[in-house]
């Protein structure tokens, strides 16, 4: 992939919830050329592409990552920490960010007793973080409250198959990076707004807010999902480099999915199908209910390891779900909207 | 730095040849005298004046703690095994180089949303892990990585924290990194440095080197479990990093002999070089007089501290290493 | 102990009927010649000054409770739970109905009980009825340096809070909004109708948050260590500019701050995603046993809240 660069750069950063701000310099000076750039005061991030109606689609990658953060500093000087959906498992031995008043190099450790008797499983209480520096130094420049963050650089691997952390969802604002380049010299009918939402990992927040200001007529969210290997979920059927996942369920508007099926048919463009019969657990739930209610759709990439640092995902999946929802967005004509709207 | 350069070589347990050349090209810098025995040991000579003085070998294991594979998944995925004991908890989700092609690799595990009860209150088992190379299918994997191809963990040397250093193989490249600097200098004593294999598979290595050298004096210089981690009860805290090496009578069941390790924290204690006395070596490879080939042979072992030494990536202290060296280079200047 | 406190203490209110709480707050405004507004959801508005920057100040009047489901034939009262706290911690405690009625509530296996001293079912009826509601009522105890237990201390010391900086602060050149919100316990609903219509700037939350108790095993929160930042719990990140603006307050007025990162829920979760997102934090009295029948805050942490919060009456935006 051309922009494999850009990939690794947005995923070796650190933008934990509620500091996505700190991704947003990559992000203006790769898409300003795509559209207008704001930011929200809530770290929500809009590039808006005109188009030749006021229909308006949004498309929404959250830019955070999981992370963890400073609980308490022991008199040894190791640092106490909450999780944020990651698991206590993955953690032992991983090297760490901690984002002080300077950033420390830190390393994830098993309590004593917990690794030398090997009795039950690891959880965040037995673990601690250790810098390396007596507890007075390290209180000079770390404190309760610090954002923590997996410091992990991207690996090639065969196929296509790249791992880093962040993968979850940075693979996504790559995929609105490829779509962003393939409509660039392209005039479509629909408003375009790429949306890097705040705060989807902690409670999909961003979503409702980004809806507000927007006020879309369509909505898709970006995201990545499972695959249904050994250590992935079972009930899937999602293989990594088959293709983006377009998910069916009532979080879903059923003719705007259908549709956008219809583009991928017509293009070629290689795609997986997922069922969820409630709550997909991204910015697409929230979205679907903003405001008067907007039409949603769900694309997901498909990834292994979810939410541990070495997540694994296919250069070839980015670069389908980028050029699929190019197409839609340029197929798509403002006197469409009503019939595929009207129930 | 020299530590960093052996921190980052490969050479898991019985599989030490990229270890054993790196050493070779640093000792051919300055002498001659290097011979490589049957069991993959490198030996060096470095013979003395004094005809009078007893023959005194100097050990290092060279390999570090890594992975072997065992089988091939459905999948295109591997499953894979340890060499040398290693913190299982510390397995997942690290980066991996297998085999001579250092192919890259990650540990993956099911992700926790997908985890039922069961599984997230379980222990880590090797059955919830694989090594994925990227490969799509058990055929593909099959043609790039060979059942038995050893690998190592991806993580390189830094400094750390306040004059610390992290970095994998940290035990026991660390007491390579020392012996090299020692067989540098020229002595008065009959020296052999040996950089023994398979010293995290129960030391077998220095048996062999012992029967070809048969020393009068073995010293091992390894690395010990650091225990300043949090939830260590007090009267465990005996080595901590920063506290200098560890010069100990015995560790459990293996009995130094006296005179020797005396001699040792006398001249320490002369100098003015802070060490530590007890240690807890549970778990830990031992050097066992019991088992070495040779009569008459007195052995006495100086431990570096070393954190974390069965994770991927272990920390050490600078301010140790320099101690150990210095003690050590007297030592042997006074013998 | 400020006869204001007691008196908000005193006065009824559970999630959606607030009415003797709310007559409380417009009482005292009312003595000391301050303009008020109701919404429609209850909340009583309170504007002081005006400028630029708009900041929200909010708390909310309910507290937690009950509402009686049923009445069983042998005149016990079986009540669920207004607002999320543990059954355990309240089991044994003084009742009082908004009608007056007094009587104790009994936890166990088969439910929560009140029993207002009858025997039959239709002596029960006279004084209570399906719907109504309870609260906890209780004496309130000096104790330690300057310490208090009482039930019902969250969130009457947040109303007055914001009672006494409303009289004693001097606004500069800001809009300070102080809000008395209802229905808070049950999800911050009328703290985001509020927010909704004010649209402010900034939104500080002021309430309070579980210090270490007697079971030692907490967090490292203390009564009498200073007011709390709560940094994250699951339902609200503090904004880092609302981080700032507090820590600013806080070395203004030489008051130590703790931090606190917890699995509660804030009054602010609902704010913060209103409209185009509002920065909002909460700010914290430390406070022992919280949503227990007897809890303890210190009078110190409550005085120096409102210190730091009162500096906010020379806010500058500093980009």
């Amino acid at each position: 992939m051309e922009d494999l660069d850009l990939f690794k750069e947005i995923c070796e950063a650190h933008a934990p919830s509620g500091r996505e701000d700190w991704l947003y310099s990559i992000i203006e000076d790769n898409f300003k050329q795509f559209g207008d750039i704001t930011i929200s005061k809530l770290n929500n991030m809009y590039i808006h592409k005109e188009g030749k109606t006021s229909s308006k689609l949004m498309i929404m990658s959250h830019a955070d990552e999981v992370f963890l953060m400073v609980k308490e500093i022991t008199k040894e000087g190791f640092i106490k920490f909450k999780g944020l959906g990651i698991d206590a498992k993955s953690l032992v031995g991983q090297e760490v960010i901690i984002h002080g008043k300077e950033n420390v190099s830190g390393v994830v450790a098993l309590k004593y007793d917990c690794g030398y008797k090997g009795k039950n499983k690891v959880t965040m209480e037995d673990l601690y973080i250790e810098t390396g520096f007596c507890t007075e130094k390290l209180k000079s420049f770390v404190k309760i409250g610090d954002y923590v963050t997996l410091d992990k650089k991207m690996l090639e691997l065969l196929n296509g198959n790249v791992s880093c952390k962040s993968i979850d969802n940075r693979a996504s604002i790559s995929a609105m990076y490829v779509c962003a380049q393939e409509l660039k010299n392209v005039n479509p009918d629909l408003d375009v707004y790429f949306v890097c939402s705040c705060q989807e990992e902690v409670g999909h927040r961003g979503a409702k807010m980004a809806s507000y200001e927007v006020k879309p007529d369509i909505a898709v969210a970006i995201d990545v999902t499972f695959d249904g290997g050994i250590l992935g979920d079972g009930d899937r059927e999602n293989k990594l480099g088959a293709g983006p996942v377009i998910c069916i369920g009532p979080n879903i508007h059923t003719k705007l999915r259908n549709r956008i099926i219809q583009t991928a048919d017509k293009y070629n463009i290689p795609y997986q199908v997922e069922v969820e019969p409630g709550n997909t657990g991204t910015d697409a739930w929230d979205i679907q209910t903003a405001e008067g209610g907007i039409p949603t759709l769900l694309i997901s990439i498909p990834i292994k390891y979810m939410h541990t640092s070495v997540e694994m995902v296919n250069l070839k999946d980015i670069k389908n779900t980028g050029r699929l929802l190019a197409r839609f967005i340029q197929e798509l004509k403002e006197d469409e909207l009503e019939g595929l709207f009207c129930f | 730095m020299l530590l960093e350069k052996l921190s980052n070589c490969i050479g898991p347990s019985g599989y030490e040849e990229e270890i054993r050349d790196v050493i070779k090209n640093e000792l051919y810098t300055f002498t001659d005298d290097v011979d490589v025995d049957r069991m993959g040991n490198v030996i060096v000579h470095s013979d003395g004046n004094d005809n009078s003085s007893p023959k005194i070998m100097i050990a290092s294991h060279m390999d570090e703690r890594g992975l072997i594979i065992t089988s091939y998944n459905d999948d295109g995925t591997l499953k894979f095994s340890t060499l040398g004991k290693m913190e299982k908890n510390a397995l997942p989700c690290k980066t991996v180089l297998i085999g001579n092609k250092k192919v890259h690799g990650v540990i993956g595990i099911k992700p926790i949303h997908l985890q039922d009860k069961s599984e997230r209150d379980k222990n880590i088992s090797y059955d919830d892990m694989c090594i994925d190379i990227g490969a799509s299918s058990k055929d593909e994997c099959r043609k790039v990585i060979a059942l038995g191809d050893f690998a190592v963990f991806d993580n390189s040397f830094s400094k750390f924290g306040d004059n610390l250093v992290k970095g994998k193989a940290l035990d026991n490249r660390i007491g390579c990194s020392i012996l090299l600097e020692l067989l540098k200098e020229k002595y008065e004593c009959n020296l052999y440095g040996v950089f023994y294999v398979q010293g995290n598979i129960d030391k077998r290595g220095i048996y062999t080197a012992a029967y070809n050298i048969k020393p009068d004096i073995i010293i091992d210089l390894d690395t010990i479990n650091s225990t300043d981690g949090e939830g260590v009860p007090e009267y465990l805290k005996t080595n901590e990093l920063t506290g200098g090496p560890v010069i100990p009578f015995n560790m459990e069941e293996a009995i130094f002999n006296r005179d020797i390790v005396k001699s040792i924290r006398n001249k320490a204690d002369n100098m003015g070089i802070v060490y530590k006395r007890s240690i807890s070596a549970k778990d830990t490879s031992k050097l066992k007089q019991d088992r070495l080939p040779i009569n008459n042979c007195k052995t006495a072992a100086v431990l570096i501290p070393c954190k974390h030494m069965d994770y991927n990536i272990s920390i050490c202290s600078l301010m140790d290493y320099e101690s150990t060296l210095t003690l050590i280079k007297s030592y042997l200047s006074d013998l | 102990m400020d006869k204001l406190l007691i008196k908000l203490m005193n006065s009824f209110g559970i999630s959606g009927k607030e009415d003797e709480v709310r007559e409380v707050i417009k009482e005292r405004l009312n003595e000391i010649n301050q303009d008020m507004q109701e919404d429609d959801i209850g909340n009583v508005i309170v504007k002081l000054g005006s400028g630029e920057t708009k900041i929200m100040l909010c708390t909310h009047m309910d507290s937690v409770g009950f509402i009686v489901n049923h009445i069983d034939d042998d005149g016990m009262i079986r009540v669920s739970n207004i607002g999320n706290f543990k059954k355990e911690d309240i089991s044994h405690s003084f009742i009082r109905f908004d009608n007056g009625t007094l009587g104790k509530i009994y936890t166990s296996v088969e439910g929560e009980f009140v029993d207002i001293g009858v025997n039959e079912k239709e002596d029960a009826l006279k004084k209570v009825s399906e719907g109504d509601m309870a609260s906890l009522v209780g004496p309130y105890l000096s104790v330690g340096d300057n310490n208090v237990i009482s039930p019902l201390l969250h969130n009457k010391v947040g109303c007055y809070i914001l009672l006494k900086l409303i009289e004693y602060v001097k606004v500069e050149n800001v809009e300070l909004d102080f809000v008395f919100a209802s229905q808070g316990e049950i999800g911050g609903i009328g703290a985001r109708i509020a927010a909704n219509n004010i649209n402010p700037d900034y939104c500080i939350i002021v309430g309070t948050e579980n210090a270490t108790n007697a079971d030692k095993r907490k967090n490292n929160i203390n009564i009498d260590g200073g007011p709390v930042l709560k940094i994250m719990d699951s339902s609200l990140i503090m904004h880092k500019d609302i981080k700032d603006i507090l820590e600013n307050c806080a070395k203004l007025s030489g008051i130590n701050l703790q931090y606190s990162i917890s699995t509660g829920r804030s009054e602010g979760e609902l704010v913060h995603k209103e409209r185009i997102g509002i920065r909002t934090g909460e700010i914290a009295v430390p406070c022992r046993y919280k949503y227990s029948a007897s809890e303890m805050v210190s009078i110190n942490d409550i005085e120096d809240t409102i210190k730091v919060l009162k500096q906010l009456e020379n806010f500058k935006e500093t980009t």
